[in-house]
């Protein structure tokens, strides 16, 4: 996360990635987010797909969100290094329709945080979507059960939404951004003056956790 | 279409589905001939009319008029045989045949004999094109059959009929009719092909109606298309109704141009060329082949281009008869099910595949290569190389091998769980990219744009995935003779290409993936990126040297 050149320091750039089993509808959520749009053309996503949005908040923030979509297979995991990097918030994606994509869950967070290695692991920003609820007769996965998983993860907030009838995709992405924005005023603190180089670096980190 | 496509598949049955009847004025149906799994809508004609199957090729029926006039003059054909009859026809039938078809051929070459009802517009004279190819192609393995039947002595009266016309085909002439060597037969069809084809001038024969014949019965195996969900279907073809185009390849475009063919210059008269070629040699000697590798990168036949991945990807080498069969009969996998969940995203806006028989095809042939290469068993991307190769008109079976060619030959362990084979291709472009545009890769670098960011689709999907699709043929046409080299080349024609913008217009990760994901098309003109790509050199030991650093 950072600042892009921007005088007020109001406008901040943010990284959130989708992350989820392929064919939960991670594309779909991302398009609807950014252009509003839904179609049933999508291409399973390969590597990773990139758009960015400018969001404001509303409270007198403003954020430049890139939207990470990755891809959904299992073995794509190994390559995500090179696009977790530097994320500030993650959007943990399934499909109420399909129990096992819920159950990946897990997997997809403990990976995303192994390679990210964020300070605080408790504390970063997830978000939990659970997607295509337009199709509630093939429900599979309850609200409830979801809920739990979330409250046991350290209260990660819980969206149903439907990236075709354009059912809370907005409110989620705004939750996250807004919780994103709210771990950089945190860490702020910290980077209000460049880092110089220091012999007792160690001291100063052992301050700032300590805070 | 039905003709741009199943080169293989013709020439073994094409001789079966000529004219029926030669004495009707409307015969356009092949329902008598033996249902033919692979055929399938010819994507040209996809559009208003020619969405169901019954609707006759009408700019044809002209056509076929003036055929069978002039068939009813001629002995009869060969009519509803199957292949095998076919092969063992006599000498005599074939010589016919040959006779027939020289007549028309003659006929055509003054086009004022042929007088077409109405004017043919700009969709009609695409439709003829692809027809025309489909009739070179039928000449051809005519030219086959000619030489491979026996010849046993020829009665009096047939060679009274067709005696010069043999004799000036370069054919056994009547008098001294015996058998011909086996060895020598294919040489012969050939040249006899080759003359038929010259006498036609390739441009103004037109012999077989596309037929959409019967779709095969999915087979037990496969999931129903049913199971997807009825609004699912119903917001499909709202879609659909919003098609403005279909280009010339079979997509749907959903607003601005369709793409347009590439030029591949005097390919029609090269056709001819390539099929003698590719009859003569094997993969190896063309590969070795200057003047191959010139023709090569020009841009190959639509309708040469089935056979050619075929041969040149080495699915020729690798394929074993009944092999694809056997696999399919194999129990389901677990793996079944994440290549279900990929089949309808794979070519979503081709008609092969919204409409035609693609997602079938393409499902059958992912699941015999899980059971082919379990440790592979299937990844993501694999399928847009399978529908590349049912797009230009591979038929199933060779698609398959096509597949386990290019993965086995050309991108090594592409696929594997750990992508490995990936990740080492994506760390040489790099390399290279830092050795030829070091300002660039610095940038880059700075960025913290890194080549598994932009590259992963390039290379996973060979480009299918990134390029415009005139483009992506002209590509893969020199990657299929050349291998993984092309893909260096590429990656880095596309580098230049683009230099100056992501330098110029790109200050942030942002606007460099923007770009690089989403290359637009008009920059990446096939010619254009042909010809950047042959200004970057890079030699195989280079590249081998740069692997080896690890």
């Amino acid at each position: 996360m950072y600042n892009r050149n921007h005088p007020s320091r109001r406008y901040t750039y943010i990284k959130a990635i989708i992350l989820g089993d392929s064919g939960v509808g991670k594309t779909s959520l991302m398009h609807q987010y950014v252009r509003g749009t839904f179609t049933t053309q999508y291409r399973a996503t390969i590597g990773a797909d990139f758009m960015k949005k400018d969001v404001d908040l509303g409270d007198g923030r403003a954020a430049e969100v890139a939207c990470w979509d990755t891809a959904g297979q299992e073995r794509f995991q190994s390559l995500g290094v090179a696009f977790y990097r530097g994320a500030d918030c993650c959007i943990l994606c399934f499909d109420v329709t399909n129990t096992r994509s819920f159950e990946n869950l897990e997997s997809w967070r403990d990976e995303f945080l192994i390679q990210v290695g964020p300070r605080d692991p408790e504390s970063f920003p997830f978000v939990v979507v659970g997607n295509k609820i337009d199709m509630e007769g093939k429900r599979a996965v309850s609200q409830k059960r979801a809920m739990e998983w979330c409250a046991a993860k350290g209260n990660i907030p819980y969206f149903e939404t439907s990236a075709k009838k354009d059912i809370n995709v907005d409110e989620a992405f705004r939750t996250m951004v807004r919780n994103a924005m709210d771990q950089e005023t945190e860490t702020d603190i910290y980077s209000e003056f460049p880092d110089p180089i220091r012999i007792d670096a160690e001291d100063q980190e052992t301050q700032g956790c300590a805070c | 279409m039905a003709g741009s496509t199943q080169l293989a598949h013709n020439s073994r049955q094409t001789s079966s589905t000529q004219h029926s009847a030669p004495s009707s004025q409307t015969v356009v149906s092949h329902a008598a001939d033996p249902p033919e799994p692979k055929a399938r809508m010819p994507p040209s004609t996809a559009h208003g009319t020619a969405t169901k199957s019954e609707s006759p090729d009408v700019s044809y029926v002209d056509r076929f008029a003036s055929y069978t006039d002039l068939a009813a003059k001629s002995p009869p054909l060969h009519s509803h045989r199957s292949a095998p009859q076919l092969l063992q026809d006599s000498y005599s039938q074939t010589l016919e045949n040959a006779v027939f078809y020289s007549q028309a051929i003659q006929q055509l070459r003054h086009p004022d004999t042929v007088a077409p009802r109405t004017r043919p517009g700009k969709e009609d004279i695409r439709q003829r094109r692809a027809r025309n190819v489909t009739a070179s192609r039928e000449v051809f393995s005519l030219g086959l059959d000619f030489a491979n039947v026996e010849h046993p002595p020829l009665p009096t009266q047939q060679a009274a009929v067709g005696g010069r016309e043999a004799v000036s085909l370069g054919g056994a002439s009547p008098r001294s009719a015996r058998p011909v060597r086996p060895a020598t037969r294919h040489a012969h069809a050939r040249r006899i092909a080759t003359r038929l084809l010259m006498r036609a001038g390739l441009s103004r024969i037109a012999i077989r109606v596309a037929r959409p014949g019967p779709e095969p019965e999915p087979e037990p195996l496969c999931v129903d298309d049913a199971a997807e969900p009825d609004e699912l279907q119903h917001l499909r073809e709202e879609r659909r109704k919003q098609v403005k185009h279909i280009d010339h390849y079979g997509f749907m475009h959903f607003d601005g141009e369709p793409a347009r063919p590439a030029s591949v210059p005097g390919a029609e008269g090269s056709e001819a060329k390539w099929q003698t070629l590719l009859g003569a040699f094997d993969a190896a000697t063309l590969r070795g082949s200057r003047k191959v590798k010139r023709l090569v990168q020009t841009g190959v036949p639509e309708s040469v281009r089935p056979r050619f991945y075929y041969l040149m990807t080495g699915a020729a080498a690798l394929e074993r008869a009944g092999e694809y069969q056997r696999l399919g009969s194999l129990g389901a996998q677990p793996i079944f099910d994440i290549i279900e969940r990929d089949i309808s995203r794979c070519y979503p806006d081709h008609t092969l595949f919204v409409d035609g028989p693609g997602q079938r095809q393409l499902r059958r042939v992912l699941r015999a290569y899980a059971q082919y290469n379990p440790q592979i068993g299937y990844c993501q991307g694999m399928g847009r190389l399978v529908g590349l190769f049912l797009i230009t008109g591979l038929t199933e079976e060779r698609a398959f091998w096509a597949l386990a060619a290019v993965v086995h030959n050309y991108i090594p362990r592409y696929y594997m769980p750990d992508l490995g084979g990936l990740k080492q291709h994506t760390q040489v472009f790099e390399r290279l990219l830092a050795e030829r545009n070091p300002r660039l890769h610095r940038h880059l670098v700075e960025q913290g744009c890194d080549a598994l960011m932009y590259a992963t689709p390039w290379f996973m999907t060979v480009f299918t995935l990134s390029l415009p699709w005139p483009t992506v043929l002209r590509v893969w046409d020199w990657f299929a003779y050349r291998g993984t080299k092309v893909l260096f080349r590429v990656a880095l024609a596309i580098t230049d290409i683009a230099s100056d913008h992501l330098l110029a217009e790109c200050p942030t990760v942002a606007e460099l993936l923007g770009f690089l994901l989403h290359i637009p098309p008009h920059t990446v003109d096939a010619d254009v990126l042909m010809q950047a790509a042959l200004r970057v050199k890079v030699s195989e030991r280079h590249i081998a040297r740069l692997m080896a650093l690890g």
